[in-house]
């Protein structure tokens, strides 16, 4: 398939790279989750919940939001551009996609703030 | 002269578009549609409603939760290990042989126990497989 280098290049660009990211999360997610899998499972899975709570994870949480948002939002543009037959790239489409990440990042990270200054 | 190009532009593109729709592109589209209301709420529920370790542990024992749950997580290993088969197909011969899907499916109903057998866990306070 070619491709030009184009806003819509980038933003396929974008989507692959957090579809990856957002994978390979999702297997951080379950091998940390599987401390619940050990004999006396709550114990070990409280001790990782601890570790986790700290400020330096929850930073990490606002980032993984962004890429999660980026994912989706974008997903949700693609999906309007296939039934909605816009073949090419829309202009429009890619800053209404760009604005509300940001958007909505800065409410997560409104939200998360007080976990991590405390 | 340029309306032309256009009009055989968009006819090309139709015809990728109708080429590349298959059960895979239909179903990343609807799981992906899904995962926005899953995810979505998986998020709202565990930052909004969370207060301790205590509380997340005790709503996994509520059944509504665990089907929540299990819901996203079919729904999130199809989604993203069909991504990366997509991914892989484009850029890698082996990929493309006509095995390599079992494999992809192999990954993804060991994933999906994985994390079946994790929220059992949750629920009923020892896994269904036992691996420690």
């Amino acid at each position: 398939m070619h491709h030009q280098r184009t806003r819509g290049h980038t933003a396929f660009i974008a989507h692959r790279i957090s579809g990856l990211l957002i994978l390979g999360y999702l297997y951080l997610h379950l091998i940390l989750l599987s401390a619940i899998l050990l004999p006396n499972g709550t114990t070990h899975f409280n001790a990782v919940a601890a570790v986790v709570e700290r400020p330096v994870f929850i930073v990490g949480d606002v980032v993984l939001f962004g890429i999660i948002l980026i994912h989706g939002l974008n997903g949700i543009r693609l999906v309007v551009a296939d039934f909605g037959g816009l073949i090419r790239t829309s202009r429009l489409g890619i800053w209404l996609t760009m604005v509300t990440v940001a958007v909505l990042l800065g409410i997560g990270l409104l939200v998360l703030l007080p976990d991590i200054v405390r | 002269m340029a309306t032309e190009k256009v009009s055989s532009e968009s006819i090309q593109a139709k015809h990728d578009l109708a080429s590349s729709v298959s059960w895979s592109w239909i179903l990343q589209r609807f799981t992906g549609i899904l995962l926005l209301v899953f995810l979505g709420g998986h998020l709202w529920v565990e930052h909004f409603m969370n207060t301790s370790v205590h509380v997340v542990t005790s709503r996994l024992r509520n059944g509504i939760f665990v089907v929540l749950d299990a819901g996203l997580l079919i729904t999130v290993v199809y989604h993203g290990l069909n991504g990366l088969h997509g991914i892989l197909q484009e850029t890698w011969a082996v990929a493309r042989s006509w095995w390599f899907r079992y494999l992809v499916w192999a990954l993804g109903l060991v994933t999906m126990c994985w994390g079946m057998d994790i929220l059992w866990a949750f629920l009923y306070r020892r896994p269904f497989l036992v691996i420690g």
